[in-house]
């Protein structure tokens, strides 16, 4: 690899450095991680290929999906829908009336 | 009023959490929680939420294969504290004094903090001691 040489080439290094760790570190969040806990509370992290490592994540999954997405959620999208369908038939209804006062040549103020 | 010294905190008190109150306790305590079960000894689930509608015999297999696995991956005793994360979010568990917690929270909820959460309430149900934060 090309050495970085000056104060232009360790800035560009600097900052292709901090993509390349920030992409890793993205892509290790990403990975689904399993953790038991000893006696004493001291965690151990099961690595690929760990025996019950592949089953804690499946059931850790199947746990995930069964809880419910929040219906307070479902009825603020159901709200938010109803409200823009009012807004425009609103606004369509002010742009009739408007349209119906105007008369054809008269530029309006 | 006479003062009994009770350093470990393990003298049965007369304040128990119920399972529904301990659910709604837990909910209090951490907004990443988006589902929570109490199990009780025998395995059963004593209440929950957040879980679909009917989900209660889901809950209870799914939290048994949970220790199994945990089993397996153990080096030694079962372990009691369990902590799975997936991007679509996390799966805490635990168990002590006949009762199990088990919650899916949040990607990014602070496993050290939950787990405080957890044995608090878990002390709670088995009424022992004093909950810590009043």
């Amino acid at each position: 690899m090309k050495e970085r040489k000056g104060p232009f080439g360790l800035m560009v290094g600097g900052i292709v450095d901090s993509v390349v760790q920030t992409a890793r570190r993205r892509a290790q969040d990403r990975e689904p991680r399993a953790l038991v806990y000893d006696a004493t509370g001291r965690p151990r992290l099961l690595k690929q290929g760990d025996p019950g490592r592949d089953g804690l994540v499946e059931t850790g999954g199947r746990l995930i999906e069964l809880a419910a997405v929040p219906a307070a959620a479902g009825v603020d999208e159901e709200l938010d829908a109803d409200d823009v369908a009012a807004a425009e038939a609103e606004t369509q209804a002010e742009a009739e009336s408007a349209g119906a006062d105007e008369t054809p040549g008269e530029t309006p103020a | 009023m006479p003062v009994v010294s009770d350093a470990g905190g393990e003298t049965p008190s007369h304040h128990r959490l119920t399972p529904d109150l301990a659910l709604a306790y837990l909910g209090e305590l951490s907004t990443d929680i988006r589902a929570a079960a109490v199990l009780d000894e025998s395995g059963a689930v004593a209440a929950h939420s957040g879980f679909e509608e009917g989900g209660a015999d889901q809950v209870r297999g799914l939290v048994a294969d949970l220790y199994q696995h945990a089993a397996e991956a153990a080096d030694g005793a079962a372990p009691d504290q369990v902590e799975v994360t997936l991007p679509e979010g996390s799966v805490f568990a635990l168990r002590g004094h006949g009762w199990t917690l088990a919650v899916v929270a949040g990607r990014f909820a602070l496993s050290s903090l939950m787990f405080f959460d957890l044995r608090m309430v878990i002390r709670d149900l088995a009424g022992i001691g004093e909950r810590a934060a009043t």
